[in-house]
């Protein structure tokens, strides 16, 4: 998703600036006002019905699928709380299955604070806020297993970026396992 | 002539009719029995007497001297202290228990807040009015946050369901207040000359109308 | 005078004396404030980097610091802009900029000083209930302190948009008379740009003081009596509401330097068309309908209004891209312009302020969102439309008013600090999307080691824009010394 977003990006950044330098070479050289106009005049109704044409559609096709609801996101989930606090994680389970539906539950007890998860190569997988009063459902599937990361992505103080937790991500079976050893 | 004298004196006289009717007894124990209308109803109709009052061109020539109250900062300011004094929940209170209170309650906010409102108004830089304006809008929102937010009772007199009552009618406030204060400085008039324009022309409807039929 | 030098274009009508005094003595004074805060900002990225090392509690002091004096002195870079090119068409009063700069630079030292002496270190945006919780690194007195100067600095621009509505007004009767909508929705004659712009700029920015207003004054109460609680989702709404409205104007009333000064080089009119008018009627409205862009990680928001935030983040890109950019490319192709230090500013300003909006529109999509919100992709793409964009436009701006009328050519000496401006600005900015793109938080006072290449980077490119910027500040002092002897 990440990179995908950056070459996207990229590209569009680079016509941009394919854009300007076009422009800028051609700026000092004289031409005709009224045709310059003219062709200005089309080259905007052309973006505009593109940006609205093309764009619109997109935007709205991208929230179609709620964003906030994760793939394979089916069957009984698992709940896990997670309470946050200056400057903690504490969550009522530090191991999680592989492929099983997660909802956790954030909380917070002082400020608002950002619940991210990292995995191992430390590229975050997911986020949503834990915020005061307020009991925040983060759906989620882990997608392999490891030993992710909990880290603050909403600036808390002094401490914020210390504000780590791990979370072991196994699977089903071993999970079963522990769980009933406990 | 008695009609047209009385013309003459119509805002002294509606101005100290609505006064009177405020403070009788009977008014004073409805429009004091919850927060909302002793907060929203009672507070204004009382600014109000002031306004009325200040309408009357004698009262304005007795009172406003260019000396005293050039822009209309000086009555501004008396307004806004005694409007902040009143504002403070334990001052609405004392006025239900203490008689002096009441007594100055239904005195002050015709004389103090009312009367130089009205005479200050009209005189105020737009600046001024605008500030002002922008102020008292953030100011209902504050302060309907505070009763609404307020962990305790602030008022002896009246519960916390009342508090939440009157911080749900200043949010409506706002907004309709909002909506009057932008309307002028976006479309250039004032959002009475739609009436008086629709009551002209159903006049003016009303006349071709009788004269058609006469 | 020598064969490249051109005299850089000099209007009859554009204001002179004392106008031209007090927006040049604002634009030097945010320009100022900007090259500081970019010395801080270069602080903080070595940081980061490993280069340097304070304490975590110094971190964060610098990096409020860093925040409220951008968004400060952009919003007076801005207003000065406005209030300097309005004068061309209304009757503004003097008085009232004094006192609006007065009250502001009061906020300003009452804000150094929450931040300097009381330790305050809550970020910019006071995201409540940090500024009151510090977890026992601040004193509330500090919050207060700090919230106090918020205060005066959101009076201060209320008092000069108020004296910019009023004028306004006056000239043409109303603000929807000023916005063109007679224009838009009938055959009369449009104001010309600047005032349309402004116009748009003064009805959002006051309505954003009050809702500013609000929570802040919410906030004190709360500091001082805790048992008063806000809702902390309440304050979200509101302080992002305030914020990004804020900001977006500081960069809309910049651009009018845009719409004003590169006509004088193109000898083409920057015209109120049609299309023009129904772009600023879509950002009045979409400027206040996009914060809750700011809040698609809050899972309590109403979906709808989450959504409605990922499809106006798009529209407002629109008006950008295919009205202003396009407009700009129609002005300069072919005009016969001769390039200058202004009008590379001018140009390069628009640049960032376009390309700065592609990445804010992706980032502005809920799905992408969820794994880039609060990472250093955020500040990469306010950084390229504010260092490249607004900041260039005032830099631009800056050196246009100290030299207008005058001889100039576009020396060896200026070319390379603009150069080293436009290198150091698209390094730093690049190295902070791909830190984002490489899940890095932004606003940690300390980064993983893997982390750390990337910030090491940014610091050497930020050196190479401070240095730019520097550079640009000595012209703008340098011209205005200038015209201050010639007159």
């Amino acid at each position: 998703m990440q990179q995908f977003a950056l070459l996207t990006s990229l590209i569009l950044i680079f016509g941009v600036i394919a854009g300007f330098l076009y422009v800028a070479i051609n700026t000092s050289q004289a031409g005709d006002k009224a045709e310059i106009q003219q062709s200005i005049n089309t080259l905007r109704t052309k973006t505009l019905w593109l940006m609205i044409g093309v764009g619109v559609p997109l935007t709205l096709a991208l929230a179609y699928r709620w964003p906030h609801a994760p793939e394979g996101f089916q069957g009984e989930p698992i709940t896990v709380s997670a309470e946050s606090g200056q400057w903690y994680w504490n969550l009522s389970q530090f191991e999680l299955p592989v492929g099983t539906p997660i909802v956790f539950e954030l909380t917070t007890v002082d400020v608002n604070h950002g619940f991210g998860v990292y995995d191992e190569e430390f590229e975050l997988v997911t986020q949503a806020q834990a915020m005061p009063g307020y009991t925040n459902k983060l759906n989620y599937v882990f997608k392999k297993p490891g030993l992710y990361t909990v880290a603050c992505l909403e600036y808390c103080g002094v401490a914020h970026h210390a504000m780590l937790a791990e979370i072991d991500v196994v699977d089903p079976v071993t999970y079963a396992n522990n769980q009933s050893n406990e | 002539m008695a009609l047209a004298r009385m013309g003459h004196n119509a805002f002294l006289i509606g101005g100290f009719a609505l006064w009177l009717f405020l403070v009788l007894p009977g008014t004073t124990d409805i429009l004091e029995a919850n927060l909302p209308s002793h907060f929203l109803v009672q507070l204004p109709l009382l600014a109000l007497v002031g306004w009325l009052l200040g309408c009357d061109p004698r009262i304005g020539r007795v009172f406003r001297t260019a000396d005293w109250n050039r822009y209309g900062i000086t009555g501004l300011v008396l307004a806004l202290l005694a409007l902040l004094f009143w504002m403070i929940p334990r001052s609405l209170d004392a006025s239900l228990i203490d008689g002096c209170m009441a007594v100055a309650k239904y005195f002050s906010f015709p004389l103090l807040v009312g009367l130089p409102l009205r005479l200050s108004w009209p005189a105020a830089p737009f600046f001024v009015k605008g500030f002002l304006q922008a102020n008292l809008l953030s100011m209902i929102v504050f302060l309907a946050w505070l009763y609404h937010a307020a962990p305790v009772q602030l008022c002896n007199s009246y519960l916390r369901e009342d508090q939440l009552l009157l911080s749900q009618f200043l949010i409506k406030i706002f907004f309709v207040l909002s909506v009057i204060f932008a309307f002028k400085p976006i479309f250039g008039f004032s959002p009475t000359r739609i009436l008086s324009r629709v009551s002209e022309q159903f006049g003016q409807h009303l006349v071709r109308y009788q004269d058609g039929h006469s | 005078m020598s064969e490249s030098d051109v005299i850089i274009a000099k209007d009859q009508t554009m204001p002179t004396g004392q106008v031209s005094l007090i927006a040049r003595s604002a634009i030097l004074i945010a320009s100022l404030v900007f090259v500081l805060m970019m010395a801080v900002g270069l602080l903080l990225r070595s940081v980061q980097g490993g280069f340097v090392t304070i304490a975590p509690d110094m971190f964060y002091k610098l990096m409020t610091l860093h925040g409220v004096g951008m968004v400060g002195a952009a919003g007076l870079a801005g207003f000065a802009v406005m209030w300097y090119f309005l004068n061309k068409y209304v009757a503004l009063s003097k008085a009232m900029f004094l006192a609006f700069l007065g009250t502001f630079l009061i906020g300003v030292v009452v804000i150094i000083g929450s931040i300097m002496i009381g330790g305050f270190g809550g970020a910019w945006t006071f995201l409540y209930p940090l500024p009151v919780q510090s977890g026992g690194v601040w004193e509330a007195q500090a919050a207060i302190l700090f919230l106090v100067g918020l205060l005066l600095i959101g009076v201060a621009f209320l008092l000069g948009y108020l004296d910019v509505g009023r004028a306004l007004i006056k000239e043409y009767g109303s603000l929807a008379k000023s916005i063109g909508w007679p224009a838009l929705f009938g055959n009369a004659e449009a104001p010309p740009p600047t005032i349309v712009a402004s116009t748009a700029v003064t009805i959002v920015n006051v309505i954003g003081t009050v809702a500013g207003a609000a929570i802040i004054l919410m906030s004190i109460f709360n500091a001082i009596a805790p048992t008063f609680s806000v809702d902390a989702l309440l304050a979200k709404n509101l302080t992002y509401f305030f914020g990004h409205v804020f900001i977006n104007a500081s960069i809309y009333m910049t651009v009018m330097a845009v719409y004003e000064i590169v006509p004088l080089y193109t000898g083409r009119a920057w015209k109120s068309s049609k299309i023009f008018l129904i772009g600023w009627t879509i950002t009045l409205f979409m400027v206040m309908a996009v914060y809750p862009h700011h809040l698609f990680q809050d899972l309590a928001m109403p979906p709808w209004l989450l959504v409605a935030g990922q499809i106006g983040s798009y529209v407002s890109g629109i008006p950008v891209i295919a009205i202003t950019t396009l407009a700009l490319f129609g002005y300069l192709f072919k005009s016969g312009a001769r390039w200058d230090l202004s009008l590379s500013l001018l140009v390069l300003g628009v640049f960032g302020w376009a390309g700065g909006v592609i990445p804010a529109i992706i980032d502005g999509i809920i799905s992408v969102n969820k794994v880039m919100h609060n990472t250093m992709w955020v500040p990469g793409h306010f950084h390229f439309y504010l260092l490249i964009g607004m900041v260039s436009m005032a830099f631009g701006f800056m050196v246009w008013i100290g030299r207008q009328g005058t001889a100039s050519a576009f020396r060896g000496v200026e070319k390379l600090s603009f150069a080293a401006y436009v290198i150091g600005g698209l390094g730093l900015v690049a190295m902070f999307l791909i830190s984002g793109a490489n899940s890095v938080p932004r606003r940690w006072a300390e980064h993983l080691v893997q982390w750390q290449s990337y910030s090491q980077l940014a610091t050497v490119f930020a050196v190479i824009t401070v240095l730019g910027a520097i550079a640009m500040l000595f012209y703008g002092i340098a011209g205005a010394a200038k015209t201050a002897t010639k007159t």
